[in-house]
């Protein structure tokens, strides 16, 4: 269940309320135009010791330029081997996927090139633990050879004030809370501007109400930037509350089943949460959820009987 | 006259206190100190219990006592042989387990990083390693032109096998997030190995390297004593535990063994120091 953020303390919260209220000029330009995502047919075939897995089945999807889309789907699906297929990880065995009407991957090109245009935040983290968050933070345009060292870094300073985080630049990952460690991956995916962010499922181990700061902290960071975000969640409420439309996923091999828009305004904030609006929505989404997650429950039980 | 007035509120500024008295402050050098006076007392009483109470100790009762072997360290370490033999282990120590990571570490990232070079390498690397260095000492003293040769090779293989497999399990290990994200973000292969794999694999670097000190110290004695501790003049602490075991000197031998331990804690320490000097992110664990 999403909390409501009113009335709570914690050294998370003063720090984001400190953000909105002493922000700096944004660092980033916002970007509607760019980040179309198109998916068409894919099909992805894993085949480990020659027995195949079906992940996706012709899958197709598109996503609008600055579009919030949130995927969600039963544990296993095939939510993150399309994100790994967008970021460049795996390849597709069919099908094309679209960047800006640019050929990611498709026929004869099964793999996409990796690139700074499409930044994923990963599941588990994965800042480097052996440098500060301030170096995580410039470490991308420093290795495209963009910027000189002290540049990237000076940049990273603004960008991680902005996000709250300036107290905590020098710090290692190690030494700073999960919900900051996490704002920080997605300045450093941000510094890159990209042209996509790739969240799979980042707020997963995060107790409730670090997670309603990571949301708040979400919707400045897209409200000031307007990049498009494909956002893989379980969390339903989550998925209505920060998307603009959210994509249930079929059990494997993933389809998409149904989508949902969420035609609500932005900027929002957690009064939405206690409208009948959003409380609809939610049923709306749960409904198609939950007879997919009967499938796969019962497609497990086979698998084990 | 004049008096300061103090505020009954105000709390006294808290003293400050060199790093020696930080240290000494520790209740944790307290215990270990407590625990090696605790020993040596224990050992000192049981060696001298048949000569205080007529009745001998199994075993302990045989060993020289600590007084014995203190009046004996005071003796040895006036004689310039003890110092070369430190001296010389030291060297040979120093020596191969340096050329184990010099050679080491690289053929164990490679080993890490490049499949052609593992399918090449690894399958006779595997077939060496289980022979144990001692095994090697025959064919070492034939192979190699000096005797000082042959216990330097025969150290630099204590070490080299354990920096190789804990390099490449550290490497190998290493989470595939941190090489996707630097990927992302436009990390070149040598980028990647710079900046990801090797600082990634340092923690193992250092643990291979505290594991090979350790077996260095073991075969570097053992070398010695089997070949007659080279050359030199001094012989290495090995060469000295020997020849003090062959004239009967059981406390030399004592003073040879505390020797080698502190030796082996020096030779620690400093690794430990390097360890956490490199790596501040470990500190925090």
């Amino acid at each position: 269940m999403m909390p409501s953020a009113a009335g709570s303390h914690t050294e998370e919260m003063t720090k984001s309320d400190d953000t909105m209220t002493n922000q700096k000029k944004p660092v980033l330009s916002a970007a509607p135009t760019k980040g179309a995502i198109s998916i068409r047919n894919v099909t992805k075939i894993y085949d480990p010791e020659g027995v195949n897995v079906m992940a996706v089945d012709d899958c197709s999807l598109e996503i609008a330029p600055g579009e919030v889309c949130m995927i969600v789907g039963p544990s296993g699906c095939g939510k993150t081997t399309l994100l790994n297929t967008i970021a460049g990880f795996h390849s597709i065995t069919s099908g094309e996927i679209y960047l800006d009407g640019e050929l990611l991957c498709g026929p004869g090109k099964p793999l996409a090139d990796q690139g700074a245009d499409r930044m994923v935040v990963f599941q588990n983290g994965a800042l480097f633990p052996w440098k500060t968050l301030l170096d995580n933070v410039a470490y991308g345009p420093v290795v495209q050879g963009i910027m000189a060292k002290n540049e990237a870094r000076d940049k990273a300073q603004d960008m991680l004030a902005e996000a709250g985080l300036a107290d905590v630049a020098k710090k290692f990952p190690g030494e700073v809370s999960s919900g900051m460690a996490r704002r920080a991956e997605i300045v450093r995916a941000l510094i890159n501007e990209p042209k996509v962010l790739l969240l799979d499922e980042p707020y997963r181990a995060m107790d409730a109400l670090t997670k309603s700061i990571m949301h708040e902290s979400l919707l400045e960071v897209y409200d000031r930037t307007k990049v498009t975000i494909f956002f893989i969640t379980h969390d339903l409420e989550e998925a209505i509350f920060l998307g603009d439309r959210v994509v249930v996923m079929t059990t494997r091999p993933a389809r998409t089943k149904k989508i949902v828009e969420v035609a609500i305004e932005r900027p929002r904030d957690y009064t939405l949460l206690s409208s009948e609006e959003f409380r609809l929505l939610v049923e709306e989404t749960k409904g198609a959820v939950h007879e997919e997650a009967i499938k796969a429950f019962e497609a497990g039980e086979r698998e084990l009987a | 006259m004049s008096e300061a007035v103090q505020s009954p509120h105000a709390a006294p500024a808290p003293a400050k206190r060199s790093a020696l008295q930080r240290l000494m402050a520790q209740k944790t050098i307290w215990r270990g100190i407590a625990a090696i006076l605790g020993f040596i007392v224990f050992w000192e009483v049981c060696s001298q219990f048949k000569g205080w109470f007529g009745i001998e100790i199994w075993w302990i009762g045989k060993v020289a006592p600590p007084s014995l072997v203190l009046a004996t360290w005071i003796d040895v370490v006036q004689r310039p042989g003890y110092w070369e033999s430190w001296y010389l282990s030291f060297m040979r120590v120093f020596l191969g387990f340096m050329i184990a990571q010099v050679i080491g570490i690289p053929f164990g990232l490679a080993l890490a990083v490049n499949k052609y070079f593992r399918d090449i390498f690894f399958p006779p690397f595997e077939i060496l390693r289980p022979i144990p260095p001692l095994a090697w000492v025959p064919a070492s003293i034939i192979f190699w032109p000096t005797t000082e040769l042959s216990i330097t090779f025969v150290t630099f293989l204590g070490a080299f096998f354990t920096i190789v497999i804990n390099v490449l399990g550290g490497a190998r290990t290493i989470d595939i997030q941190y090489l996707r994200a630097a990927q992302s973000m436009g990390a070149s292969q040598w980028d990647l190995f710079r900046r990801i794999i090797l600082p990634g694999t340092l923690p193992s670097i250092f643990t291979g390297a505290a594991v090979g000190m350790g077996i260095t110290w073991a075969v570097v004695l053992a070398a010695e004593m089997i070949s007659g501790g080279g050359q030199q003049s001094g012989g290495g602490l090995g060469f000295f535990i020997w020849s003090s075991y062959m004239g009967g000197a059981m406390e030399q031998v004592i003073v040879g063994m505390i020797s080698i331990g502190i030796a082996g804690y020096l030779s620690s320490s400093l690794i430990r120091y390097i360890g956490v000097t490199s790596m501040p992110w470990r500190r925090l664990f």
